[in-house]
């Protein structure tokens, strides 16, 4: 016994780390990690592992083992339908609620039906006459109409669609359909274990009077439980365990009555009253463990159920075919009519028949059931495992496609921002300014409005908020939780804002706050999707490298296509005097840009241009284009700039040196003095650990267009021609 | 109530009735008229009659069928008095020869993926394949009756009773 408990545990490892491993490749080609999940646990099985390495996959995971597998992926599973249940919130049903019925009841019909017909092509060819067709027929067409509202609401909370008309009219269908879909699946498992409508029939009453007892009595016991919980204000473990109880309770009764344990589960979660306190905290202290231990154990062996060698036939892979398009079709053909009929426009309609396709994690529990009970063999088992991540892999590239996320937005019902006008993008002067959190981010928010100011042109400052979600399944990345996070962040965003003195810099700040799976990629979007000219960001210090102005800071970097610059906060309150160490590159021009920014925009900054040069260099090399801009500037700027020419062997130490007289330093990164253009490099690392004062490293991201001289013709034409100027200001960057 | 009109209504109400009725045809005319092949998964454990090598008379072997429908999957393996029975459809191991084939009126055949010797003798690799025919006896009892042949002409009679794979654990 003790060798097969290692032996499970050795299997939970590799599990674990394969299904992260390829979850991430899906993260980043942005895809549900619940695809990585269900390959990962397809590449243990015979399909991949088992048809490369029979030995390891028999030695890894033999015969004598699976049952222990299957006993801890049940447990995940009834544990996580619990979740599933109590996710599912009455207010997803509140939103075009008649419609969303209509809709989401034909999407059903007509997969069901298709699938119904597909059956007695099936029926003779992978199927065996222990089976009853009428049970056959009923399990292909409830595989067929799956919809997983888990998956779902996760691609439109990360595609930020939960408050467009789209995406609460997806929403409210899947939930509908979920509940039927149960419904239906409840029945097929019944029909299954009598071969018989009729045998059911007793089993069917049962589940009935269950489900009016769970919603009545069931209900009133837990409304107890969220009573106490008000009352006590948290959690405790004697009240998780109760909790806990009655979801094992539950799971067995239905069992035992002859459906299924996770119905039990189900229900409990479903009636559980949608305290939100309560939910949250129940929810959070369940999923950790359930998500990433238990779940990617029922993937596995799911996957080890999965054997697409067993589709040797070109005539299989066309039945196999067959299978995705009637699938594909019947959801998709379903879902569109009913919402043309509800009054759904021809677009939104389309986009809602690819998000119903979604089908994931939901597809595969009912699979299982499936070929558990014997009513679908392995060879029809893995073509719908196909067919389940076919049709969850589609739904983001075609919702894309159908209904890009920018003509969503239009639709958005309650917006929580400004979205900047497209006829004034382009004559602002827009600096986006991640924030990771609110609270120690003022010097750098400060620093942004003192840059855009507003002597120059019009200037914009947007600081970007992003709610990262990094499971799939989290109670965290549900739509009204999501809704609830940015809420929270909204809040203390606004916070922020109102601090920043002085008070009239406040109008110029335009917050944005999305929800995403990647923060760097979400910001190098937003910055080339609204025409940001410059982004800047605070200083972090990468955990697990050693690079100083690694981690998301690198990402974005390498990523964003505008002009970057890190700040490094030495928590010097006042922006008054600045130096700008200046070599003639185009990141030191884009320093010298946003310190004449800063210039023009305040009055009492003084600038120090420093120049370095060593024995081989001459001075008059250096300053033709540096005097040429100086003759440019009004005189009031141009008073305010010293020019300093020293002679150093090493300009870093002669920099720092200078910086500990300066509010601000202000650096490009540069190639010349070996900086990669990811990371900053080497120099810059230097200067943020030895610079005495505040620092900006800038970095210029096209090398075709600098030119310091655009700041200054904009300097040269009064505010109220603010919009020629800003164009070609814009063009200059 | 938007759209939820008579329109709307109407068109639900007769989707769901066609459904029902469809799915009674469907469902009465497949009961009815549609055969699926006789459930045959299995172990079976391979007696032979005659004329089998001595290899075959110490070690016998075993042959466990997975059946989809009409396709099956199978391996052939040695059966040793101290292994396991199997517990699931599982694949076949290392040690195993792997079959595909199809089940065609209770007739079944066989054929190795690769070419694989029986006994470790001297004869060179060749295809492995089986046909039989499946008998059944009562509600639950078959047997499997037929030939391997490892060279061709070389058919070794054979006979087998199935003992059902243990019902999956749900």
């Amino acid at each position: 016994m003790q060798t097969k408990v290692i032996l499970v545990l050795l299997e939970v490892l590799v599990v674990i780390a394969l299904s992260r491993l390829v979850g991430i490749v899906c993260r980043w080609i942005k895809q549900p990690l619940v695809i990585g999940e269900i390959v990962a646990g397809i590449m243990l099985g015979p399909s991949l592992l088992g048809w490369l390495a029979p030995g390891v996959e028999a030695a890894l995971f033999p015969n004598t083992v699976i049952p222990l597998l299957n006993v801890l992926s049940q447990v995940g599973l009834i544990f996580f339908m619990f979740l599933i249940g109590l996710e599912l919130n009455p207010k997803y049903l509140t939103g075009k609620l008649e419609v969303a019925v209509l809709t989401s009841h034909v999407s059903i019909l007509v997969p069901f039906s298709l699938g119904t017909l597909l059956a007695l092509l099936l029926y003779p060819q992978v199927s065996n006459a222990s089976v009853s067709f009428t049970a056959f027929c009923l399990f292909l067409g409830a595989a067929m109409s799956i919809t997983a509202f888990p998956v779902l609401a996760r691609i439109i909370t990360e595609n930020n669609l939960q408050n467009t008309r789209l995406g609460t009219l997806a929403l409210t269908c899947a939930a509908v359909d979920d509940i039927t879909a149960w419904c239906l699946l409840a029945l097929a498992i019944a029909v299954a274990h009598y071969n018989s409508m009729l045998h059911a029939l007793p089993t069917i009453g049962e589940s009935l009077l269950y489900v009016v007892f769970m919603v009545t009595v069931g209900r009133w016991f837990l409304k107890r439980v969220a009573a106490h919980y008000e009352r006590t204000g948290r959690l405790t473990q004697f009240v998780l365990a109760g909790i806990y109880m009655t979801v094992v309770t539950s799971a067995v009764l239905t069992e035992v009555m002859g459906i299924h344990f996770i119905f039990g589960a189900f229900l409990v979660g479903a009636v559980m009253p949608k305290n939100a306190g309560l939910v949250r905290g129940l929810a959070q202290k369940t999923e950790d463990f359930v998500l990433t231990f238990l779940l990617p154990v029922f993937f596995a062996y799911s996957g080890l159920r999965t054997d697409i060698g067993l589709l040797n036939q070109p005539f299989l892979w066309l039945l196999c075919a067959a299978v995705v398009v009637v699938a594909i079709g019947g959801k998709y053909v379903g879902t569109y009519i009913a919402a043309r009929v509800g009054g759904i426009g021809n677009r939104e309609a389309s986009a809602l028949g690819w998000l119903m396709n979604t089908r994931g994690l939901t597809e595969l529990i009912v699979l299982n059931i499936g070929l558990s009970l014997g009513v679908i063999s392995p060879l029809l088992f893995t073509m719908l495992v196909i067919m389940a991540l076919v049709t969850t892999f589609m739904t983001s590239p075609l919702l894309e496609w159908t209904y890009p996320k920018e003509l969503i937005k239009q639709d958005i019902e309650e917006p929580f921002e400004t979205e900047p006008a497209l006829e004034t993008a382009i004559s602002t002067y827009r600096i986006l300014v991640p924030v990771s959190n609110p609270n120690t981010q003022k010097g750098l928010m400060q620093l942004a409005v003192a840059i855009a100011g507003n002597q120059l042109q019009r200037a914009v400052v947007h600081p970007l908020s992003l709610v990262e979600i990094e499971e799939d399944y989290a109670f965290g990345s549900t739509p009204t939780e999501a809704d609830w996070l940015i809420q929270q962040r909204q809040s203390r965003l606004e916070e922020l804002i109102q601090s920043l003195e002085p008070p009239e810099v406040r109008q110029t700040i335009q917050p944005i706050i999305r929800i995403t799976n990647n923060v760097a990629r979400m910001t190098a979007e937003i910055a080339t999707r609204d025409q940001a000219n410059l982004i800047l960001m605070g200083w972090h210090r990468p955990a697990f490298s050693s690079n100083r102005l690694g981690g998301k800071v690198g990402q974005i970097l390498s990523t964003a296509k505008v002009d970057v610059a890190v700040f490094i906060d030495r928590g010097r309150e006042r922006l008054d005097t600045l130096l700008v160490p200046y070599s003639a590159n185009i990141h030191d021009e884009l320093g010298l840009e946003i310190a004449l920014r800063l210039l023009f925009n305040g009055k009492q900054r003084h600038l120090t241009v420093l120049q370095t040069v060593s024995g081989d260099q001459t001075y008059g090399e250096l300053d033709y284009e540096f005097s040429t801009m100086m003759e440019q500037l009004p005189s009031t700027v141009r008073e305010r700039i010293d020019l300093k020419i020293i002679e150093a062997a090493e300009p870093i130490h002669a920099v720092v040196e200078a910086s500990a007289d300066f509010d601000l330093t202000l650096a490009g990164t540069s190639r010349a003095r070996g900086i990669q253009r990811q990371t900053l490099g080497r120099y810059t690392d230097q200067l943020a650990i030895e610079c005495r004062s505040s620092l900006l490293i800038t970095r210029r991201y096209s090398q075709m267009t600098s030119n310091l001289a655009s700041v200054l013709s904009s300097s040269e034409k009064p505010m109220t021609d603010n919009k020629n100027s800003g164009v070609e200001a814009n063009e200059s960057l | 109530m938007s759209h939820f009109n008579f329109k709307s209504i109407a068109f639900y109400g007769t989707a769901i009735a066609f459904v029902v009725v469809l799915f009674e045809a469907v469902t009465a005319y497949g009961e009815k008229n549609l055969k699926a092949p006789v459930a045959i998964d299995g172990s079976y454990p391979l007696s032979f009659t005659s004329n089998s090598p001595v290899c075959l008379k110490s070690t016998p072997l075993l042959l466990n069928i997975n059946q989809s429908g009409t396709y099956l999957n199978a391996s052939l393996s040695p059966k040793s008095a101290n292994s396991p029975a199997p517990t699931t459809s599982s694949p076949a191991k290392a040690t195993q020869i792997s079959l595909t084939g199809r089940l065609n009126n209770q007739q079944v055949n066989l054929l190795s993926a690769a070419k694989a010797k029986i006994c470790p003798n001297g004869i060179p690799p060749s295809q492995i394949s089986i046909q039989g025919q499946v008998e059944i006896q009562g509600q639950e009892g078959k047997s499997l009756k037929g030939n391997l042949t490892s060279i061709p002409g070389d058919n070794i009679a054979f006979t087998a009773q199935r003992q059902p794979f243990p019902k999956k654990a749900e």
